[in-house]
């Protein structure tokens, strides 16, 4: 139950979300902080630094944890009298610049402590990543460490709460007896310092509630819940479905501030439901109010981006460990609550099984096509299989979370580094022509695979390709394992570490591979330019003799400059990649099938696997730009294809062709994810009909055995005004690659491309 | 589906046709309002009327067109050195010019035009060419229940083929649909009934006068067929584009409702608004612009028109987006 049975202050009916949603927003970005609740960021820097100057001799761990402390214990806290949830603590921060490094500033994504390990054990590693990621040969986080994609056990944690974890973990250690290493025991002692932190953390949060409810009696209503909530959680289980909110929006926080990303906030239909109907049973919350609160809950997401671009997934459908179907009454009601909210964040997946029952489809399509489109749906048989053959058992696989996209961990089991590498499918292949040298810069970036000019055979030519794109697979593997060896002195994080199997019973953080599954993610990137500048040499070149090689490799080198009949050539009458023609679509399942097979051949540092993805996300466009003209009829420096799809404009055979394209490649081999951006005309999608045919064009793709879907319904026409008039488009939601955003807040050059793709019904 | 109208003709017509080939203008995939389900619709070059409003002007005309874009075109010029006739030349100022009336349509410069500034409207195809394009997309039918729509023009004008691809479609298990305007012999709209799962029938006015000055043929023809169509038991969807001003009259209303009231299997009646939006082909393809400069009808104006044929017992569809 919520509300307290205390007797009723004089009080105004609780506030509405829409009348406070534009005030909670304003004051999360800028939260009215009381110096009389704790202490500057400026001074907590100071007191941090202070602390580990005197420190420096503890293990990372530990300097980490009671900086983590520090902040909790020390810094200004605020609680919003119109929200039903706190977690406002003034932390600068200070923890994140030890690691990940300050969000909002110049260097996000570089801490001290990775500053100092890429300028020294890493250094080799870093200078090949940071040639790479300048050349468009790939793209990764700094020294190739991914600390961004992780979700914690959910169900773990609202079933323990931080004492049940604290218990297990004192048996765990007593378990270890005399064997615990020095390791095993500054992890408990972190564990121990961080949960403490967090319980004492939200006791301060509920008694600032709790004081300002006293004298705050119009907004008493919230600020007593918030306070209730936080006296219970997160240090035990959820009495209600507010307090099951409150605790998991309290652990994104401070597993933020920690400084790992969320990718994942669970699986919201299971992890909820229980919550959800025990309350509804009881009657302690209506079905409205509980759409409210999930309301209120999910705006905390859209405070934190303002729909500028989101990566926090919420996961929807789908089925439990025994593979019965999840979906339920309150999958429905939060999809009605995500309709009446309007904003790109948070952003969902739902996953479909065969079974699925007809009305979640068409309540998706609907929302979709109403321009709801931050949702990707997920098929659930290949994308389970596909953890199945990389190890998992059946039921682990079956409680994957996408992670931040469309990439797969298994909840509160792995930690997936699901962004660990994106490689370019289209820069080996430039590096083919060149005997490994980057013609754009002349800078040698690949092996030697000779003079492409005297080739006389296509097989020479995959095989040119084909050593390129393994040698930046192998470099990268070396390197994201040096990597991996330094990240206990990078970013030990025993605070998400405890939801995680098996960090508490083997005393081992994330960082050193406590996990039970240890992934690193290589992600392959233009699989269309790719299949299709192969396919190209070999009709025109080598079965065609239209052109020579010479021609081939001078003309791509000098961008098509003077050539542009044999451009126009290349691009409109040689068969493309996504248009369901055999010869062509063998070729891309032949670089799809090499690619995965190669990176599952590689261990990772932690002794996991490294997996295998097929999808782009930013990187088409990143890597478009340093990458020359291409034999498929690319211009120097023009986008890479999107996501697993055919290139911008070229997939002419419509929406069937690319799906019966794209089902041709084997998702069972994709653990890491992939998908199929699908663009499709209003009026294609409207009426009954319309949304008929939408759900069938979905149900075929699963039917045949594709991955992932993410849609945009929208008209070129709509899209050109927009940008002339931005602002009567406040509100239009594009998605582009794996985040929905606002058009308005798009580059002018993203909105060009944009509506080229849209224009070109591809 | 009515095994009895594909038991009378069915044996009879001769399989010779089969090698027919086709004047194929487009094959539009994914089609949503084209018939049930998702569709492939296959459209055919030809038609014996000539509406002012059409939308696919490159329908109309029976034999191939050249489209010529010239925003696309980038002077390479290689259309100048093949063209037989000197349609493609170079002006005087050292610019490609194009001269239509003396093109034969020999179709070599499509051939060397890689930029698409000409592009040939009206591809000859063999029925096995166009079931292979058609049954790439069976997954898709059989999931909605869709399947291929032969469309034009006047798709039975190229009777022949248009009742071997119908046979082959059928031989497939492929549902199947013809959007006829009704300007046909019966004898050739009888000869599509053994093989087609649902006509579409194109209305396009009521009030005969009208219908020559807009179509160029007086109407009476097309509602007889229409009469003994859906005397065969074969089910009729009716599409009608309302133009306003030209056949969206109280009265033609009226006369429209009463007539399909009195008629048997009119599964529904399709409502399209008109719109002025393809004037871009009718300059490609060299053509006066004839489409009347009228504004698209009213959402208002449409769901009145829904309201007045709903009155006769008709089942509406209104266009999806107004
Ligand atoms: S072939 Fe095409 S692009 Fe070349 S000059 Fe002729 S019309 Fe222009
Ligand atoms: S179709 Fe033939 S005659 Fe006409 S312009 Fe082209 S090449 Fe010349």
């Amino acid at each position: 139950m919520v509300v307290s049975t205390e007797p009723r202050r004089k009080q105004r009916a609780e506030h509405s979300f829409e009348s406070s949603r534009d005030t909670i927003f304003r004051r999360f970005k800028n939260a009215p902080y009381s110096d009389s609740t704790g202490v500057s960021v400026s001074e907590l820097e100071h007191l941090a630094d202070v602390y580990l100057a005197d420190h420096s001799g503890d293990p990372k761990i530990l300097q980490k944890a009671n900086i983590f402390r520090l902040v909790l214990e020390r810094g200004r806290i605020y609680v919003d009298p119109l929200d039903w949830f706190a977690e406002k603590v003034d932390h600068g921060d200070v923890v994140r610049r030890l690691t990940l490094g300050v969000r909002g500033t110049d260097t996000p994504g570089s801490g001290m402590w990775l500053d100092e390990a890429a300028t020294g054990a890493l250094s080799i590693g870093t200078e090949w990543f940071d040639r790479a990621e300048k050349h468009g040969v790939s793209h990764q986080p700094r020294s190739g460490l991914d600390l961004g994609h992780i979700a914690p056990g959910w169900d773990k944690l609202l079933e323990k709460g931080l004492s049940g974890l604290l218990s297990d973990a004192v048996a765990a250690r007593s378990a270890l007896g005399d064997e615990i290493t020095a390791e095993q025991a500054a992890f408990f002692k972190a564990l121990d310092v961080v949960y403490n932190a967090a319980i004492s953390f939200a006791n301060r949060l509920s008694d600032f509630a709790r004081n300002n409810a006293e004298s705050d009696p119009e907004n008493a209503r919230q600020l007593d819940a918030i306070a209730t909530a936080l006296s219970n959680v997160p240090a035990n289980p959820p009495h209600s479905f507010h307090e099951a909110l409150q605790f998991m929006w309290l652990m994104h926080e401070l597993i933020e501030m920690e400084g790992e990303n969320v990718r994942s906030m669970g699986q919201f239909d299971r992890t909820l439901r229980p919550f959800y109907e025990a309350d509804i049973e009881s009657g302690a919350i209506t079905r409205d109010h509980a759409k409210e609160l999930i309301k209120f809950f999910w705006h905390k997401w859209y405070c934190g981006t303002g729909g500028a671009s989101n990566g926090k997934n919420f996961v929807f459908g789908g089925q439990y460990a025994d593979g019965s179907e999840i979906t339920n009454d309150l999958t429905y009601l939060a999809l009605d609550a995500y309709e009446e909210l309007g904003t790109p964040d948070p952003k969902l997946s739902v996953r479909y099984l065969p079974g699925s029952e007809d009305r979640l489809y068409r309540r998706v399509a609907d929302l979709i096509r109403n321009g709801h489109n931050s949702f990707v749906l997920m098929n659930d048989p290949p994308a389970v299989e596909a953890l199945v053959k990389q190890g998992k058992t059946p039921e682990d696989a079956r409680i994957y979370l996408p992670i931040g996209c469309y990439e797969p961990a298994v909840e509160g089991k792995e930690v997936a580094c699901t962004m660990n590498v994106t490689v370019s499918f289209a820069k080996p292949f430039e590096l083919a022509l060149n005997d490994g040298v980057d013609p754009q810069t002349g800078v040698r970036l690949g092996v030697e695979t000779g003079d492409a000019r005297e080739f006389t055979s296509y097989d020479q030519l995959l095989n040119a390709y084909i050593a390129q794109l393994d040698h930046v697979l192998n470099k990268s593997r070396t390197h994201i394992a040096e990597a991996e060896g330094e990240w206990p002195n990078i970013n030990p994080s025993p605070f998400i570490s405890g939801s995680i199997d098996d960090c508490i019973t083997d005393g081992t953080d994330i960082s050193a591979g406590g996990a039970r599954y240890n992934s690193v993610g290589f992600v392959g990137a233009g699989l269309a330019n790719a299949a299709d500048s192969l396919y190209a040499i070999k009709q025109t070149v080598f079965d065609g003799n239209r052109f020579s090689m010479t021609e081939m490799v001078e003309a791509t080198r000098a961008g098509f400059e003077d050539r542009e009949a044999m451009r126009l050539y290349l691009r409109n009458r040689v068969a493309k990649w996504g248009n369901n023609d055999g010869p062509v679509d063998q070729i891309a399942r032949d670089v799809a099938d090499h690619f995965c097979s190669v990176v599952h051949s590689f261990e990772n540092g932690r002794g996991g696997k490294c997996q295998a993805a097929l999808f782009t996300l930013t990187a088409a466009m990143g890597f478009g730009e340093k990458t020359g003209a291409t034999p498929d009829g690319r211009k120097a420096g023009e986008s890479l294809a999107p996501g697993v799809g055919a290139s911008y404009g070229l997939d002419k055979g419509g929406v069937t062709g690319l799906v019966n394209s794209v089902t041709k490649l084997d998702f069972t081999e994709t653990p890491n994810g992939s998908v199929l951006d699908v663009s499709l005309h209003p009026t294609a999608v409207a009426g009954e009909e319309g949304l008929h045919a939408f759900v069938s064009l979905i149900k075929t793709f699963f039917a045949r055995d594709g991955y992932a879907l993410q849609f945009n319904v929208l008209d070129a026409d709509t899209l050109r005004d927009a940008q002339e008039h931005p602002e009567n488009y406040a509100s239009l939601q594009v998605r582009v690659t794996g985040w929905s955003v606002y058009f308005t807040t798009m580059t002018r050059k993203e909105q060009d491309i944009y509506i080229a793709r849209i224009a070109h019904g591809g | 589906m009515a095994g009895s109208r594909t038991a009378d003709a069915g044996a009879a017509t001769s399989r010779a046709g089969a090698s027919t080939p086709g004047l194929v203008f487009d094959i539009k995939r994914f089609a949503v309002h084209d018939g049930p389900g998702v569709r492939t619709t296959v459209f055919l070059k030809g038609c014996p009327l000539s509406c002012a409003w059409c939308h696919n002007p490159e329908s109309i005309d029976r034999k191939p067109q050249l489209f010529y874009r010239p925003d696309r075109c980038i002077e390479c010029l290689e259309c100048v050195k093949v063209c037989p006739t000197g349609a493609q030349s170079v002006s005087d100022e050292n610019r490609r010019v194009y001269f239509r009336e003396i093109c034969d349509i020999s179709e070599l410069c499509v051939d060397v035009c890689y930029s698409g500034a000409l592009e040939l409207a009206g591809k000859r195809m063999s029925v096995d060419e166009v079931m292979e394009a058609v049954l790439q997309d069976a997954d898709f039918y059989n999931e909605s229940g869709g399947g291929m729509t032969i469309s034009g023009g006047e798709p039975l004008l190229q009777a022949e083929f248009t009742i071997d691809l119908l046979r082959a479609s059928t031989e497939a298990g492929v549902h199947t649909s013809v959007d006829t305007c009704g300007q046909l012999q019966w004898s050739t709209l009888k000869r599509a009934v053994p093989y087609t799962s649902m006509f579409l029938y194109d209305l396009k006015g009521m009030d005969s006068e009208n219908h020559k000055t807009n179509i160029g043929v007086p109407n009476d023809r097309i509602v007889d067929n229409l009469r003994l169509l859906s005397e065969t038991g074969a089910p009729i969807e009716i599409r009608m584009v309302i133009v306003p001003g030209v056949n969206d009259s109280d009265q033609q209303i009226d006369d429209t409702a009463e007539l399909l009231g009195g008629l048997q299997n009119i599964v529904g009646v399709r409502l399209l608004a008109y719109h002025s939006m393809a004037g871009s082909k009718y300059v490609a393809l060299g053509l006066d612009n004839t489409m009347p400069k009228v504004e698209a009808p009213a959402k208002e104006q449409l769901v009145a028109i829904g309201e007045r044929l709903e009155a006769a017992g008709l089942n509406v569809h209104l266009p999806a987006k107004m």
